[in-house]
């Protein structure tokens, strides 16, 4: 067991707590152990526990990461900082409210839109855009993302992931309406400055900038 | 400090590779606009431009040509690293690209602004 300082940025202020870990502990076990030993009123959430659910994203360590697959021996620090996801209102404490998030996700028609018995066809597997299938829609390449902390109208990148997969499906007939929303000059995929955050703090390693420059790319070529 | 670096030369090194080149665009804005406030001293006959050129010819305005260097340097090869990424380059690499753009951009820049620095500034 070691030592660590956590500090917490609470509804109230930043809070300090000093909790013993075992070496495979995670940052939510820390967050249970400060509510079971200090802190019984700490708002967090979390669900799953093994990186399933996206429930438990929070900022550590200034990165957003899931709580619940974070070791905090890991983070290379005796102090580690937790705080709410940025770019989201925060609830209380740690809890945030993920609605703008999904105002974005409803704007790209996320449902397949299919045409008849084509719906039910079967699809064949794509090993490039099968792998991008795997978003757990947490917020944290929302919450990492440049564009989204200075624009509110942007899509970001689990949204415009969500629309890409649809556009792919040979299955779906509504991709010229999601075309033309990822086209817009504001909110689509043109605002995106390539900067690989969403990409680099994906716990599901997809790679949502490579997903973007693909929309562009297509779109220019149509 | 550690935590910075380790963010910032870490997962958002992309974001550092685009402020770098959103920076380096600004100054390069001031100085265009240096550039054609310059030229346009010729309308005013030779004497005013002969004079802004007295001006730039200080040693604070030929380190400012050897910084200038630098900035072009940088927002070149970090827009070809965009580029390159634009047009479908391998996205695993983006860090590479981004490291090796700046490495690169340190040797040309030494091999410019060294002989700069002394035909124009010590040599005054």
């Amino acid at each position: 067991m070691s030592d660590y300082q956590i500090r917490i940025r609470r509804s109230q202020g930043t809070r300090i707590y000093k909790v013993a870990l075992g070496e495979r502990m995670s940052a939510l076990d820390a967050l249970f152990r400060i509510q079971a030993e200090h802190e019984s009123a700490l708002a967090f959430r979390c669900a799953c526990r093994v990186g399933m659910c996206g429930t438990c994203a929070m900022s550590i360590n200034g990165v957003p990461r899931l709580a619940c697959k974070t070791r905090v021996s890991a983070l290379d620090s005796r102090v580690v900082a937790i705080a709410p996801l940025a770019n989201f209102p925060v609830i209380q404490d740690l809890v945030v409210s993920l609605e703008p998030f999904f105002e974005q996700w409803r704007r790209i028609k996320p449902a397949l839109r299919g045409s008849g018995s084509d719906t039910l066809a079967i699809v064949p597997p794509d090993p490039v855009i099968s792998r991008k299938r795997d978003c757990i829609t947490c917020g944290i390449c929302y919450a990492a993302c440049g564009v989204k902390a200075s624009h509110a109208d942007f899509l970001g990148p689990a949204a415009i992931n969500r629309a890409f997969l649809r556009i792919h499906d040979p299955r779906d007939a509504a991709h010229r309406d999601r075309l033309k929303i990822l086209n817009d000059e504001w909110s689509g995929v043109w605002r995106c400055h390539t900067q690989f955050n969403c990409t680099a703090v994906c716990p599901k390693k997809i790679d949502l900038t490579e997903t973007i420059g693909r929309l562009k790319r297509t779109m220019l070529a149509s | 400090m550690k935590d910075v670096i380790r963010k910032y030369g870490g997962p958002f090194s992309g974001m550092v590779a685009q402020l770098v080149q959103r920076i380096t665009g600004l100054l390069l804005l001031v100085y265009l606009f240096l550039h054609v406030r310059t030229v346009y001293a010729l309308r005013e006959g030779p004497e005013a431009f002969d004079r802004a050129v007295a001006t730039f010819s200080s040693p604070l305005f030929k380190l400012l040509e050897i910084a200038l260097l630098g900035v072009v340097i940088l927002h070149a090869l970090n827009g070809l690293r965009i580029t390159l990424i634009d047009l479908g380059a391998k996205h695993a690499s983006q860090r590479r690209l981004f490291v090796w753009s700046l490495g690169a951009g340190a040797l040309i820049f030494l091999a410019g602004a060294i002989p700069l620095f002394f035909s124009s500034v010590l040599r005054r």
